[in-house]
């Protein structure tokens, strides 16, 4: 069934490129709406998750350009992230990653939006620049530079914390 | 060469997309700069941060949501409407009508079963008219008969021959 089949992965786009639970949840209900009004669009054979993923990436930055997000403040790294991400190996690198993603989480929202979509499907979701550029819409040149900007400010991101801590 | 132009290469070097001649021009400004060491081990934290980064379950609630949207909805079908079992007399009905329609003008002799009907048609008025005739005869002759036997009464009753 496609609910179950890409419900957690459309949710999770939303709630990466929003940083809200709710909002992620209200979008992933409006796109799954979308998606039932434009089956008959879907041509067979092609990728029908690249397919998906370009419809919802498509609504989340019509409703970042009509609401405009970035002023709004994104949920706490909490205790929902934490959960999901008890997997590592020692709870001292655990603790480590875990802090370095809190401060990745606040940085998406400092990236502009087609920055952020382009580091949260190629660096999160793991697509090839190829999918990335296919669901985007545009050349893999473009990809790759969005990609190495959005890495470049959030490594500098991470920098100022490290600093900042250090001379604590 | 300066740091921000070596910044915007360390995403490309750090996965070794660069060419040789780039390459070494980054290590050989890295060996003497600890700001962009720095910042090209941020780069490389980051990278492996953001490539374990959980994924979270949207709830029970939300799937309801999904499930409800997906549910099949009522949509206007001819099928269905005929299907309806409030219909089935009257598209019996209809059946039946078409049946012996399509056998009445498909029947091959069925001019001469309207030269029939329409022979006996009018036989049938030649006979009412003629019956009708015949009844008008008969009033006559009756009312003739009333007249004469009035008269015929009138002149044996002697009251009646005195007032004459």
């Amino acid at each position: 069934m496609l609910v179950d089949q890409f419900s957690k992965k459309v949710f999770n786009l939303a709630y990466q490129f929003t940083g809200s639970y709710h909002e992620a949840q209200d979008l992933t209900q409006d796109i799954f709406v979308k998606l039932f009004h434009s089956l008959t669009k879907y041509e067979a054979g092609r990728n029908f998750s690249a397919w998906l993923t370009t419809l919802a990436k498509n609504h989340l930055i019509d409703e970042y350009r009509r609401t405009k997000w970035e002023k709004k403040n994104r949920d706490e790294f909490d205790d929902r992230i934490l959960t999901a991400s008890a997997g590592t190996s020692s709870p001292e690198e655990r603790l480590l990653q875990n802090e370095r993603q809190r401060i990745l989480w606040g940085g998406l929202n400092q990236l502009p939006a087609d920055i952020r979509m382009a580091v949260i499907l190629k660096e999160i979701q793991g697509k090839s620049y190829e999918e990335t550029a296919s669901i985007i819409g545009v050349p893999e040149g473009t990809v790759k530079s969005r990609v190495n900007r959005g890495r470049l400010q959030l490594a500098r991101i991470l920098q100022k914390k490290k600093e900042h801590s250090d001379e604590m | 060469m300066r740091c921000d132009r070596i910044e915007d290469l360390l995403p490309a070097y750090a996965d070794s997309a660069l060419d040789p001649r780039e390459r070494a021009e980054v290590e050989v400004h890295l060996a003497s700069c600890p700001a962009c060491t720095s910042l090209l081990a941020c780069l490389r934290a980051a990278d492996e941060a953001l490539a374990v980064f959980p994924e979270v379950d949207p709830g029970t609630e939300l799937r309801g949501r999904l499930v409800s949207i997906a549910a099949p909805r009522q949509k206007f079908s001819l099928f269905t409407l005929l299907r309806k079992p409030s219909l089935q007399p009257v598209l019996t009905a209809a059946s039946v009508l078409g049946v012996v329609a399509s056998l009445y003008l498909l029947n091959p002799g069925r001019r001469d079963f309207e030269k029939n009907v329409v022979r006996t048609f009018h036989r049938g008025v030649g006979r009412v008219e003629k019956l009708y005739a015949q009844a008008g005869g008969i009033t006559g002759s009756i009312g003739s008969f009333a007249e004469n036997l009035y008269a015929s009464l009138r002149s044996s009753n002697p009251l009646e021959r005195d007032k004459d």
